[in-house]
C-alpha cells in the first residue's frame, strides 16, 4: 500500500493530476434519469416506417372522431336524385346506389372498423394475458390442462364458431367486438405463457419469493411488465386482423345491421357495382389496407423500440 | 455459538424426462444435492467452494426453500423448515434473504432501485411508505451508493452498483442469514474486492451470518470462518478455513488448492500442482460408493464399492473419505 502511495505521489509530481478520493462522487450518473417508455420513444422515432404507419393511424383516427361532424351530410339520409355521382367537389368520394355521401359513410365505417380493433384485441389482450400467466407461472398439472384447452379450442376453425356465436346472440356491434375478442385470444395466451415460463425463472422472481411477496404482487410486478414488450407488438398486430375479421364478417352479412356502414360493408356493396361504380369499391378498400399496413408497421416498430437490447 | 441453520442429510433431485420406446416417459434423477450435512454457526462465514455444476447453487436454493427437497432436514434458528409451504416459511424467511449471482438479471429491468429495495418491507416490515423511502436512502448509503440512484432503472448502473443493490435489497428486511450465491463471479476482480469488503464490512456492523458459496479459493478464504467442499453433489470436506487451506486432507481438496495461485512467480513456480485426470462423472449416473473414485489417485476396492461417511477426523474437521476411516492410520498427504 504504502508503496503504490509513493508511486502515486511520484506520477503526480510528473503529469498525472490525483483524482478527487471522494467515494460517492465516483458513483454518480450523469445521463439524465429516463424511464422506460422515454428510452423506447427514443428508439421508436428512429424507424421511419413504424412513424409513417403512426401518423397514418393518428389520422385514420382523427377522420373516425371528427369527419361526422365535420361532413355537411348524414350517413343514413337518402337522396335517389343524386345516386352514383362520381367523386367530385361536392361529394368528395362520390355517392353511393341510394345517394349517400360516401365520404360521411367511410368515416362512420371508420369508427366501427377501429373501434372494432381496439375493442376486440383489448377483449382478447385481457382474456390472453390472465390466462396466459396464470398457466405459465402454476406450471405442471395447471399448465397441461390449460394448454390443452387452448389446443382444443384453436383445432375448430374460428370461422365456424364466429359464425355460430354471431347466429346465436345476434347482430350489434358490442356482439362484433365480443365475438372477435373472445375468439383471439389464444395466440396471445400462448404468448404470454412461453413468456411467463422463462421469467419465471428468473433471479429477480427468486428474489421476490425470498422477499415474501404475494403470488399476485410476483404476476403484476415482475412477469406482466417484463412481457410487456411482446404482448404490446402482438395487440398491435392482432388490431389488423381484428378490422379484417369484422369486415369479412360484415362482407358475410353477419355484422352490424345496415344503414350503419362500415368498411367491409361497403367494400361489399361497392362489389355489386364494381363494373359501372368501381370507385365504391376502391375506397373502402384503400382504407382497409392503409389501414392494416400501417398497423404492421406500427407493430414492426414497437417490436424493435420495446426490445431494450437494441440500444 | 449458537447454531443458526443446520442441514441433516439434505437431499435435492431432480427428475430428467427420457423419452420412453412409444408411450410413457421414463424418469431418470440428477442428484444435485446427495446427503449434504453441516450446520452455520450464529455470525460466521460458511464458505462452500466446488466446480460449476457440483450443487453450490441448488443447496443454496434449496436451503432457502425455493426448491422443494427431496429429503433430509433443515432446521433454521431450532425449528423444522423443512416441510413448511409458502405461507408458513413467512415468519422465517423475513431472517434469511439471498444475493444473488448474476447482478444483471438479478434486478427488475422494469422496477426503480427503490422499489425494487422496498419489495421485501412490503410484507416482512411493518414501516410505513414514508419510513420505507428514508430505509431505502439509508441502505444505499450503507451500500455505498447515493440517493439520486433511488430512481434509477437497473440497466443504468455497472455490475458492480447493481450487486450493491442486490445486496441493499437483501438487507432491507433486516435478515439474520443471508446466502450469498457467488454473489462475486459475475464482477471483474477489482469490483469483488470492493463488493467482499463490503459484505465484510455489513456482517461486523450488523451481526450477520453468511453462507457464502462461491468458486475462488482464495476469495472463500479471504471471507470465510469455515469452508465446506463439494463434489458432485456431496460434501466431501469442512472445516476451518485456516486448517482447510493448509493441510486439507481429501484428495479432492489437496488438488483444488494446490491449483490456488500463489501472488509470487518464486514461489508459483516451485509449487506442485496435482492435476486430477478424467472429468467430472454426470450427476446423473453418479459412480457408486465415493463419487470422486473415477478421479482419484489412491482409490481402492472399498472407494468403488462403499460410499464413505462424513466424519470428524480431527475437531472440527471432517471428511468423507476411506483413507482417514481408521483415525490411527492416519496419514496427511502432501
Amino acid at each position: 500500500m504504502t508503496d503504490s502511495c509513493e508511486m502515486m505521489e511520484k506520477t503526480e509530481e510528473i503529469s498525472f493530476k490525483r483524482v478527487s478520493k471522494d467515494q460517492k462522487e465516483a458513483e454518480k450518473i450523469l445521463r439524465p434519469a429516463t424511464t422506460f417508455i422515454q428510452d423506447a420513444w427514443a428508439r421508436f422515432k428512429r424507424n421511419k416506417l413504424g412513424l409513417v404507419g403512426l401518423i397514418i393511424i393518428v389520422i385514420m383516427l382523427i377522420f373516425a372522431i371528427i369527419g361526422p361532424m365535420v361532413i355537411p351530410y348524414d350517413y343514413r339520409s337518402q337522396s335517389l336524385d343524386n345516386a352514383f355521382k362520381a367523386p367530385g367537389a361536392e361529394h368528395l368520394m362520390g355517392t353511393d346506389n341510394l345517394g349517400r355521401d360516401m365520404f360521411v359513410r367511410l368515416a362512420y365505417g371508420a369508427r366501427i372498423s377501429l373501434a372494432c380493433g381496439f375493442a376486440a384485441s383489448l377483449i382478447s389482450l385481457g382474456i390472453g394475458v390472465i390466462y396466459g400467466t396464470i398457466s405459465g407461472y402454476a406450471g405442471g398439472k395447471v399448465d397441461e390442462i390449460m394448454m390443452r384447452i387452448v389446443d382444443i379450442i384453436s383445432s375448430i376453425p374460428s370461422m365456424l364458431y364466429v359464425i355460430l356465436l354471431m347466429v346465436v346472440l345476434g347482430n350489434s356491434l358490442t356482439n362484433v367486438f365480443i365475438v372477435i375478442g373472445v375468439t383471439g385470444w389464444l395466440g396471445m395466451a400462448r404468448l404470454v405463457r412461453g413468456q411467463v415460463l422463462s421469467l419465471k425463472e428468473r433471479e429477480f422472481v427468486l428474489a421476490a419469493k425470498v422477499s415474501n411477496v404475494s403470488n399476485w404482487h410476483i404476476m403484476l410486478k415482475h412477469l406482466i411488465p417484463n412481457a410487456f414488450g411482446p404482448i404490446i407488438v402482438s395487440m398491435t398486430l392482432s388490431i389488423p386482423s381484428a378490422i379484417f375479421l369484422e369486415a369479412s364478417l360484415q362482407f358475410l352479412g353477419l355484422g352490424i345491421s345496415a344503414p350503419m356502414p362500415s368498411w367491409g360493408g361497403l367494400a361489399q356493396e361497392g362489389i355489386s357495382a364494381l363494373r359501372s361504380y368501381p370507385y365504391l369499391l376502391w375506397f373502402p378498400a384503400i382504407f382497409i389496407s392503409v389501414t392494416i399496413l400501417a398497423f404492421n408497421f406500427l407493430g414492426d416498430a414497437l417490436r424493435d423500440a420495446l426490445d431494450p437490447k437494441q440500444n | 455459538m449458537n447454531t443458526i441453520l443446520s442441514v441433516k442429510n439434505l437431499k435435492k433431485y431432480f427428475p430428467i424426462k427420457r423419452e420412453g420406446k412409444f408411450f410413457g416417459v421414463k424418469h431418470d434423477v440428477l442428484k444435485a444435492v446427495d446427503d449434504v450435512s453441516f450446520d452455520i454457526y450464529e455470525g460466521e462465514t460458511l464458505g462452500l467452494v466446488g466446480e460449476s455444476g457440483c450443487g453450490k447453487t441448488t443447496l443454496g436454493r434449496t436451503i432457502m426453500r425455493l426448491y422443494d427437497p427431496t429429503g433430509g432436514k433443515i432446521i433454521f434458528k431450532g425449528d423444522d423448515i423443512t416441510e413448511l409451504d409458502q405461507k408458513q416459511l413467512h415468519p422465517y424467511r423475513k431472517d434469511m434473504h439471498m444475493i444473488f449471482q448474476d447482478p444483471y438479471a438479478s434486478l427488475n429491468p422494469r422496477m426503480t432501485v427503490s422499489e425494487i429495495i422496498m419489495e421485501s418491507m412490503i410484507n416482512d416490515t411493518a414501516l410505513s411508505a414514508s419510513q420505507r423511502k428514508e430505509k431505502v436512502l439509508e441502505l444505499l448509503d450503507l451500500v455505498g451508493l447515493n440517493s439520486d440512484h433511488a430512481t434509477r432503472f437497473p440497466h443504468e448502473f455497472s455490475g458492480g452498483q447493481r450487486q450493491r443493490v442486490g445486496i441493499a435489497r437483501s438487507l432491507a428486511a433486516n435478515p439474520k442469514f443471508i446466502v450469498c450465491d457467488e454473489p462475486i463471479s459475475a464482477l471483474d476482480v477489482s469490483i469483488q474486492a470492493q463488493v467482499v469488503n463490503l459484505l465484510k464490512d455489513l456482517q461486523k456492523r450488523l451481526g450477520l451470518t453468511y453462507l457464502f458459496i462461491a468458486h475462488d479459493l482464495s476469495m472463500v478464504q479471504y471471507i470465510s470462518d469455515r469452508v465446506g467442499v463439494m463434489y458432485l453433489g456431496r460434501m466431501v470436506e469442512l472445516a476451518s478455513s485456516e486448517e482447510l487451506y493448509k493441510s486439507p486432507l481429501h484428495p479432492y481438496t489437496t488438488a483444488l488448492m494446490s491449483a490456488v495461485p500463489v501472488p509470487d512467480p518464486d514461489k508459483e513456480r516451485q509449487k506442485r500442482r496435482i492435476i486430477v485426470e478424467g472429468e467430472v462423472p454426470s450427476p446423473i449416473n453418479p459412480p457408486s460408493g465415493c463419487a470422486f473414485n473415477t478421479r482419484c489417485p489412491r482409490a481402492t476396492d472399498k472407494c468403488r464399492g462403499v460410499a464413505p461417511s462424513f466424519t470428524e477426523v480431527t475437531p472440527n474437521h471432517f471428511v468423507a473419505c476411506h483413507l482417514f476411516d481408521n483415525e490411527k492410520k492416519e496419514e496427511k498427504i502432501q
